[in-house]
């Protein structure tokens, strides 16, 4: 009978462990949220109103530029020095956000930013810029005065849209950034539709882009998208004014507000299973970088009985080309451990078959491959290799040959080399290599070390370009972070660098 | 009394076949079979808070998200999918960033992100389960359930584990990676779960790294019990505190204004890229 006694206890504990059961579950929070909730959802039932929502959020930034740039005095004059602090005062930028239920929201972000070190605001105009061996270097008739400086803050609008929602489409229209591709944090050539910021002056990644002002409508279907984006404005890229073109890029002519100047784009992006993504995207535009025009003014000579033209004035003035680029995106994924990604793109020029001497040649453009988030040591990388092909190249006409200048104003042609050189088609091809590589450090992964490069050269390996943005980033606490980033580049033989500190309480 | 010491017969020998015959590896493997199958909600909406503390015990970051999921297929492994929707609401640098992630049971799961810095929805490649969960003492890999098919499993023994003031027994299991492959995928090369003995909540969890050495602990701190859409009862997970050994910091991970199934209102169409942009809560 004990036996037995003993049995049955011991397979009642087995069974069950009612005991604890009991207690724990008394221990459960579920009653008495439960009941609170109720009361809650009872409230926001009967009150209505909380779905329309408007918060305000920003950050405030410290900001110190410090630069050093080769060209400086010799290359341009408007710079006095090697050394600089281009950028040095504080940044405030306030964005507003609203919901209306989940049918509609609006963003705004308006950037107001003081420098100490000013603005140049009396950009350089150009006078007659007559004679071929002037072309290049501007700078001599530029009527810049460095005491005219503007310190008065700046206001930029960044973007300000407002979005609708259906249930598988959606609608966007105001000053917006507009992302194409699957690679990010590098330029990838598929990501044409906003201008590049090439004057930017900050660590986030960002601020090298520029909103542009668009209608933007997204079908959203079986884990596919399609886009049409309509932009009424132009909105070229930002260049600096120690250009690569090495003279001041503010008299470029922009095409007029009309309706047919509009730009357009389509898209059409998804996933194929769960390892496969793809873009398709077109867009009829502008091209971002401007071409050059240059007017002669002839005057007949006679030399040995044979009539010559001379050019005697030289009008050059830039302007903007359309352009239509169809892109492409693939990212395909390897395993769980990395993904294979292309982005590529053509530009189709006005001179597509290389016949005219100053207009930009079509280019066809491609980065390819892997990205991992953490392939090991807890490394996020992004290595890209690539080239640029331009479509019918034709070599530049060089300004050494004596008897190649004289001919050439007799066919209406240029020298063109510089020009050419400013559009980065020297040869019939470019090799790429662009890489973004990021990791954490530190307790609880406060410390942020990110490494962007990109690197070009030309087809025998022998010139190189680069651009190499070493980048840290410490988060003290709740929004509170320090940034130090240092850019190395060298372009057209020019060496530029920085160190750029931003210090940055979000709110 | 015959009927009686019958009914004591059977059950004397249904316990000794279940709790004798087992060795240490077949009862972990059932035991850890019976934690991964609990029921579930089909829908939940919280809002998350994960608060990270220093090693001196001083809040460094405080993150707060929306989110929602929705598992179907919850009848077998094969179909079983959790959908995971999460948008953070802070700090201000990092509200607007959301997350996607479809989390299976027999493969791997998938997963996107929005960073509205670079204005993109991405896919998520790279073993990212031994990364910081939002840079606190939570790995990716430990804030979300582990792939029970990933894991040998060996019962060690029963433990008592303190909850909330009282003392719980619990079933104590050692769970090892199948391959170094997953050890070194997952950043752990052994973790020691005490589950209570009838609600089969884990209480406490041990995790040591790839030598062996205990690095973190995690607790429960709070949970609720609610039905779900099948009727089942569902013990759910609304708090918990990782503590790392080594280094003295900790994270605590808590879920409130939790709604569920109908309660939750929430749509089950959500669960796409679009909705990393789109409000839905």
């Amino acid at each position: 009978m004990k036996t037995l006694q003993t049995a049955l206890i011991i397979a009642l504990f087995f069974l069950c462990t009612g005991v604890s059961h009991s207690q724990i579950e008394e221990l459960s929070d579920g009653k008495e949220k439960q009941a609170a909730k109720k009361t809650e959802k009872a409230e926001g039932e009967s009150g209505g109103g909380k779905e329309v929502t408007f918060a305000l959020h920003g950050y405030a930034q410290a900001n110190f530029v410090v630069s050093r740039n080769d060209m400086g005095v010799g290359g341009n004059r408007w710079i006095n020095s090697k050394y600089q602090f281009p950028r040095v005062g504080a940044t405030l930028q306030l964005e507003l956000e609203g919901n209306a239920y989940d049918v509609a929201h609006f963003f705004s972000a308006v950037q107001i930013e003081y420098n100490a070190a000013g603005e140049k605001t009396n950009f350089p105009k150009f006078y007659y810029p007559n004679t071929m061996l002037q072309y290049v270097y501007y700078q001599s008739i530029a009527d810049f005065k460095r005491d005219e400086i503007s310190k008065a803050p700046t206001i930029n609008i960044r973007e300000t849209y407002v979005d609708l929602y259906g249930k598988h489409v959606t609608f966007r229209a105001g000053q917006q950034i507009i992302s194409w591709g699957e690679i990010e944090g590098i330029e990838a050539p598929s990501d044409v539709v906003i201008p590049w910021d090439f004057t930017t002056m900050s660590n986030y990644f960002e601020y090298s882009r520029i909103g542009v002002v668009a209608a933007n409508l997204t079908f959203h279907f079986a884990k596919q998208q399609l886009q049409f984006i309509w932009m009424p404005l132009f909105q070229p890229a930002k260049l600096p004014e120690e250009s690569l073109y090495k003279r001041g890029v503010t008299s470029i002519k922009r095409p007029a507000f009309e309706a047919r100047n509009g730009e357009y784009a389509a898209r059409l992006s998804g996933q194929i299973g769960d390892q496969f993504r793809y873009g398709l995207g077109f867009l009829y535009g502008f091209d971002d970088m401007p071409d050059t025009r240059v007017r002669m003014l002839k005057s007949p000579a006679s030399i040995l009985g044979f009539n010559l033209y001379l050019p005697n004035v030289l009008f050059t003035d830039m302007y903007y080309n359309r352009v239509m680029v169809p892109t492409l995106d693939l990212n395909i994924g390897i395993g769980e451990v990395l993904s294979w990604k292309v982005s590529a793109n053509a530009n189709f020029t006005k001179d597509f078959y290389g016949k005219r001497d100053l207009i930009k040649n079509s280019t066809v453009t491609y980065l390819t491959g892997p990205e991992s988030t953490n392939l090991f040591w807890k490394i996020y990388v992004g290595l890209y290799l690539g080239q640029q092909w331009v479509i019918n190249y034709t070599k530049p006409g060089t300004m050494l040959d004596t008897l190649e200048l004289v001919m050439l104003p007799q066919s209406n042609k240029l020298p063109n080399e510089q020009i050419i050189e400013g559009y980065g088609q020297q040869y019939p091809y470019k090799w790429m290599l662009s890489s973004n590589i990021q990791r954490s450090f530190g307790e609880n992964d406060a410390l942020d070390f990110q490494i962007r490069f990109a690197l070009y050269t030309d087809p025998k390996l022998k010139k190189w370009d680069y651009v190499i943005y070493p980048y840290l980033m410490y988060k003290f606490t709740n929004g509170v972070s320090t940034s130090l980033g240092f850019v190395i580049a060298n372009r057209l033989g020019d060496s530029r660098n920085m160190i750029i500190s931003e210090t940055r309480y979000s709110f | 009394m015959k009927p009686a010491r019958f009914f004591a017969s059977l059950v004397f020998l249904f316990s000794c076949s279940v709790a004798f015959s087992e060795s240490p590896v077949e009862m972990g493997t059932r035991l850890m079979k019976i934690n991964n199958d609990r029921p579930v909600f089909e829908k939940v909406k919280a809002k998350g808070t994960l608060t990270i503390y220093d090693s001196s015990g001083k809040v460094k970051f405080t993150k707060s998200l929306i989110m929602g999921t929705y598992t179907t297929g919850m009848g077998s492994p094969e179909t079983f999918a959790e959908k995971y929707l999460a948008y953070m609401m802070s700090p201000a640098d990092d509200q607007g960033n959301s997350y996607l992630m479809y989390h299976y049971k027999t493969r791997d799961d998938v997963k996107w992100v929005y960073l509205k810095g670079i204005r993109k929805a991405k896919k998520v490649t790279g073993a990212d389960k031994k990364l910081s969960f939002f840079g606190s003492d939570f790995t990716n890999a430990e804030a979300s359930k582990p792939n029970f098919l990933e894991w040998n499993y060996k019962y060690l023994g029963d433990e008592k584990v303190e909850f909330k003031g009282k003392v719980f027994d619990c079933y104590m299991v050692e769970s090892t990676p199948k391959t170094k492959a997953i050890m070194s995928d997952q950043g752990c090369g052994r973790r020691v779960s005490f589950f209570e003995k009838k609600s089969h909540l884990t209480l406490r969890l041990d995790f040591y790294d790839e030598n062996m050495i205990k690095v973190k602990e995690l607790r429960l701190l709070s949970f609720t019990t609610k039905n779900n859409v099948q009727g089942q009862k569902v013990n759910y997970e609304t708090g918990l505190e990782m503590k790392n050994v080594k280094t003295g910091s900790r994270s605590t991970l808590i879920f409130s204004d939790l709604q569920t199934e109908g309660d939750s209102n929430l749509r089950t169409d959500i669960f796409t890229e679009q909705y990393l942009t789109q409000k839905w809560w």
